[in-house]
């Protein structure tokens, strides 16, 4: 049986992950990010179970050799356009269509989380390609996404800016927050497939 | 609005402002997830 402790000397590539979708009664009590709400939200089926089945988010379990490193809850929502900078905006949404639709479609990262044992092996950053991926495969599918948002803690910003997320501009509920929106425009990828 | 401020506003709303960088690290996104999902 593989541990975390080999994991750490071994190189993890896309591949070599598996994604599972979160039901009862998987073993995820040895699971430690280092942040106790997002344990807390994995460990309690009271909370990821019951999320999941009132349909305000899906949990997907991320492992590597059978261990479990990581995970990340999804839902649909939208962003005001409001919050987004002009100048940060890709092209494509003229002023008429700023004028009737006030959000824009997004998949929300309500959750997202690496086992504490192996931060820096660019595990997260195989998950949010993941994502990306499920969100331009839904376009394609015929259901419209435009972003990818979530809601960053202060000490996770840096790394969601490292994977390109921007912050939303500081304006009503986003001044004084110290969970700061960000967001992916998916359209800033260009013809990624 | 104007000249060329007009033609500037007209162009930065009309043209995709993409980001090479987001680009390099999305590049293949997709077909990795297709690859999972048959799995």
């Amino acid at each position: 049986m593989v541990s975390y402790d080999d994991l750490r000397d071994l190189k993890i590539d896309e591949d070599s992950l598996r994604y599972e979708k979160y039901h009862r009664g998987m073993d995820v009590a040895g699971f430690d990010c280092d942040e106790q709400g997002l344990n807390d939200f994995l460990r309690d089926p009271r909370e990821v179970a019951a999320y999941q089945e009132a349909g305000l988010g899906t949990t997907t379990l991320v492992y590597c050799h059978g261990l479990l490193v990581g995970f990340f809850t999804l839902g649909n929502d939208g962003l005001e356009i409001k919050y987004i900078d002009d100048r940060r905006l890709a092209g494509k949404v003229n002023r008429r269509q700023k004028e009737i639709v006030k959000t824009v479609p997004a998949i929300k990262i309500g959750r997202f989380a690496v086992d504490k044992r192996l931060h820096g092996k660019g595990i997260g950053t195989h998950m949010m390609r993941y994502i990306v991926g499920l969100a331009l495969a839904q376009r394609e599918r015929g259901v419209a996404v435009r972003l990818l948002i979530l809601e960053a803690y202060p000490r996770a910003q840096p790394f969601y800016t490292r994977l390109r997320f921007l912050f939303t501009s500081e304006k009503g509920r986003e001044r004084n927050k110290r969970n700061r929106t960000m967001y992916l425009d998916l359209d800033t990828l260009g013809e990624v497939d | 609005m104007t000249g060329e401020a007009g033609r500037a506003f007209k162009k930065r709303l009309d043209k995709p402002k993409a980001d090479p960088a987001a680009a390099a690290l999305y590049r293949g996104a997709k077909q990795a997830y297709l690859r999972h999902e048959r799995k």
